[in-house]
């Protein structure tokens, strides 16, 4: 099996797919660009792709992985060039990389995500709120289980939030990582956060915890956008520790 | 938006959507569906429309679909009018908004999105800074009760028409709104109901449909003559949400020469025509290319009946096998052959298998003309076990002309003979059994007769309940208020039309859609502008009477649904025109005596 990894980008135009429309979409595409995609066996065979940290509705990323899993070898910048040919508007692979024979997964090495938010009111009450949390010893988060009669469970964000790795007003220069949505956005009453969050045992984050925690903080901070910038595994998280 | 359902239904930027700069083209079309996205993105007259349109280098066409309850509510808290996916256009700024009318209650959907798109939503109250609010659809072959909203209708097949309409349209739009309507009426297959006036006899009857000077007395259907040559999409929008058909259609034929009785399908599509297997196996290359897809469905009224059905599944099969892509039936007919199809296409997953023998008994199966047997039935099940179907789902309508109460009981009988054959071959099945309401539609055989009232309905669904006792057969059936309002609006005539309009302003819209059905409302709608439910619903027409839709003409003639209609109370069948004689139902001379393949 030869493997190729990819880092793709998930855009404004379809920040509101969730994780499953972003996979369905990501696999029409590679039967259009009519890729050597190995299949797995069984029944219902599907094609084989290893999904990384989902990421969910509303929440752009500069940051997914796929690995695809090929049944003849081919080189990772024509898989990257003839998928971006099929994708859909806000979707695109920004980088492929073919993963050598008994190497690990690389995906199953990533342990947490940077987030940024960018946060709407003033800046200096949103900056006093993230400051506070990260000073706060528990972060009560309220979760509501749909299904079981709505009930709520209440889970603690301290523990997954990481480390604040910048918190400042929006509109200053240092944003050069492709969001597009970041030149459009007005300056003035804008914070942005960037912050680290750990992933669960199966790739899972909410960044929308943190949000929610914001507003629990200080109710007139609005979250108006929230982005993955990127996701680092346990060895990049050990040498900033 | 995060606050909404799916939001990536109201968002666009699908691959394979159509891009276009609004500022190069003469006219702007917005493509309506009065039902959500994912309803609405199934349909295929839309889909082909889509491309039909968006190929003309004048015309840019976008989409639109009704938003659902949480979307809509956020739209009016915040004033933002209803827009195109494509370019988020508001509707109000486009040239022409043409709605696809496939199901009577979607009408109040209709009214929903002009008043969400700012625009009046009588007709007489629109003006030249309007949009042309046209429609097209199944539904437009009685157009009457929409006629206070639409300003044109087009009636049958729009491949053709289509194209007429917009150049029609280009030639007199700066003439002012009446003169182009007037213009527009001269296009054979558009219905401009403004320019025609309904008398009515004293006991509510229509007594005449009179056209205005130099507008003609009858509309005819427009039909493809030759589908082998008619547009068809090269590529589809792909939908990022779930959509209820996603999948490749392959539309093998058009018509159904089957005849039952209460099929409006069945008698408003006809002549029977044919695809080519060439030119299905190009289509399906194309559009598997274009797409992705991993599966085809092949689409027509009766896919069983496609002559060299098995020689084309085959070659699908043999194409497509290797790259993964799976061929499916829509639905299949009653027989042990097609069950051996079924099974072929479908050698892996068999979920469950859908059979519609219609009515309990073959007595009242005669009376509809539906041809199959309690030996085919039987002989299909017995296959359908063979080949590993467990799960068999078996559809019925209740309250069908000449019912009685043993026919009803038939049903039930029916379902336990399907169930003992699974049970005597060692196999413990699953039957559901599915009872749907009985609605004569127009231009039908059947379309002078009376539905049950509510009460009878309910009485026999209780028979129904009664006699089916075995775990193994479950019972569903439709809401009988539901096939009511259906049979309401599909025979009415223009005077509904402030029953519609009275019904959408109490809060009744997304009727289709079970939480949202409310038939107290409609009821009292329509009792409070004078109208009677049962006047349309449960009274028998003559044959003298004037029909509200009797100046749209779909091809099949009168004589031939009167002379259908007494064959039924006599219980004789009609045989399948393709395996017996023509009998002269008119549709051939559609497409100048030589569209059927009779």
């Amino acid at each position: 099996m030869y493997r190729v990894m990819l880092r793709l980008t998930k855009g404004e135009q379809v920040k509101y797919l969730s994780h499953l429309d972003m996979l369905r979409a990501f696999e029409y595409a590679l039967r259009r660009a009519k890729l050597p995609v190995a299949f797995s066996q069984g029944f219902n065979p599907r094609q084989r792709l290893i999904l990384g940290s989902a990421i969910g509705v509303g929440v752009t990323s500069g940051d997914e992985r796929i690995i695809v899993e090929l049944s003849i070898p081919m080189d990772s910048e024509a898989v990257k060039d003839a998928l971006n040919a099929q994708l859909p508007p806000g979707i695109e692979i920004m980088e492929s990389e073919s993963i050598p024979d008994g190497v690990k997964s690389p995906i199953s090495a990533i342990s947490a995500s940077v987030f940024r938010f960018t946060l709407e009111g003033d800046t200096e009450q949103a900056e006093v709120a993230v400051e506070a949390l990260f000073a706060a010893k528990e972060i009560p988060i309220s979760r509501i289980k749909h299904g079981e009669r709505n009930s709520q469970k209440v889970i603690d964000l301290r523990p997954i939030l990481l480390e604040l790795r910048s918190l400042a007003p929006s509109g200053r220069p240092g944003h050069s990582d492709g969001d597009e949505s970041r030149s459009l956005a007005p300056c003035g009453r804008l914070t942005d956060v960037e912050i680290v969050m750990a992933h669960n045992e199966s790739g899972g984050v909410r960044p929308q915890d943190f949000a929610e925690a914001v507003r629990n903080m200080s109710p007139d901070i609005i979250v108006s956008s929230i982005r993955r910038i990127r996701q680092i595994d346990e060895k990049a998280l050990g040498v900033r520790r | 938006m995060p606050r909404v359902t799916k939001p990536a239904q109201y968002t666009g930027g699908e691959f394979n959507a159509v891009l276009k700069d609004p500022a190069c083209v003469n006219i702007r079309f917005a493509l309506a569906f009065p039902d959500i996205y994912e309803i609405g993105m199934s349909n295929l007259g839309l889909r082909i429309l889509y491309h039909i349109l968006n190929r003309r280098s004048d015309t840019y066409a976008e989409r639109v679909f009704a938003p659902w309850v949480d979307m809509e509510a956020e739209m009016r808290e915040h004033s933002l009018p209803l827009f195109s996916l494509e370019t988020k256009t508001p509707v109000r700024d486009f040239d022409i908004l043409g709605f696809s009318l496939g199901y009577e209650l979607s009408y109040t959907n209709v009214l929903d999105m002009l008043d969400l798109s700012g625009i009046p939503i009588l007709a007489s109250e629109r003006n030249d800074d309007h949009p042309l609010i046209i429609a097209g659809g199944c539904c437009t072959f009685n157009p009457e009760p929409l006629s206070d909203f639409i300003d044109a209708f087009v009636i049958g097949e729009g491949e053709e028409v289509v194209g007429e309409f917009i150049d029609a349209y280009l030639e007199n739009r700066a003439k002012g709104r009446s003169n182009l309507l007037r213009a527009l009426a001269s296009v054979p297959g558009v219905y401009v109901p403004s320019l025609y006036r309904v008398a009515y006899n004293e006991d509510g009857t229509v007594q005449s449909v009179m056209p205005k000077e130099g507008v003609p007395a009858r509309v005819t259907k427009r039909i493809i003559a030759d589908l082998e040559e008619a547009e068809y999409p090269d590529r589809l929008v792909m939908p990022f949400v779930d959509t209820v058909h996603d999948r490749i259609p392959l539309e093998v034929m058009r018509g159904c020469s089957r005849g039952c009785r209460f099929c409006q399908a069945g008698m408003i599509y006809r002549p029977v025509r044919q695809r080519s297997a060439d030119k299905l196996m190009k289509q399906a290359e194309e559009l598997s290319a274009a797409t992705g897809y991993d599966e085809m469905s092949l689409i027509s009224l009766s896919t069983a009946d496609y002559v060299g059905i098995q020689d084309l599944v085959r070659r699908l099969m043999d194409r497509y096998e290797s790259e993964r892509i799976g061929i499916s039936l829509p639905s299949i007919r009653a027989d042990a052959d097609c069950v051996g199809l079924a099974n072929e296409i479908q050698k892996v997953r068999k979920s469950g298998l859908t059979l519609a023998p219609e009515a309990g008994t073959q007595r009242l199966r005669d009376v509809i003309d539906k041809n199959v047997t309690e030996e085919d039935l039987f002989a299909a099940v017995e296959a359908a076990f063979n080949c590993g179907w467990r799960r068999i789902k078996l559809y019925f309508m209740i309250g069908l002309p000449t019912e009685t109460d043993e026919d009803v009981a038939g049903i039930a009988r029916l379902a336990s003979a399907v169930a003992g054959i699974g049970r005597r071959m060692g196999i413990k099945p699953t039957i559901g059994v599915s009872v749907s309401s009985f609605v004569p539609k127009p231009h039908t055989p059947f379309q002078w007769r009376a539905q049950d009232s509510l009460e009878e309905i309910e009485r026999r669904q209780e028979i129904l309940k009664r006699e089916i006792r075995s775990r193994d057969i479950s019972l569903s059936w439709h809401d009988s208020r539901t096939s009511r309002l259906e049979a309401v609006l599909s025979r009415g005539d223009r005077r509904l039309g402030k029953a519609i309009l009275l019904a959408w302003r109490s809060g009744c819209k997304l009727d289709a859609w079970h939480e949202h059905f409310d038939y107290a409302k409609w009821a009292s709608a329509i009792e409070e502008v004078g109208l009677d439910p049962g006047f349309y619903a449960n009274r028998a027409r003559d044959y003298s009477e004037t029909l509200p839709w009797d100046h749209i003409d779909c091809g099949v003639s009168k004589e031939f649904l009167k002379s259908e209609n007494e064959s039924a109370d006599r219980e004789e069948t009609t045989v399948d025109c393709r395996l017996d004689k023509c009998h002269g139902c008119g549709a051939a001379q559609l497409a100048g005596g030589a569209g059927c393949i009779a």
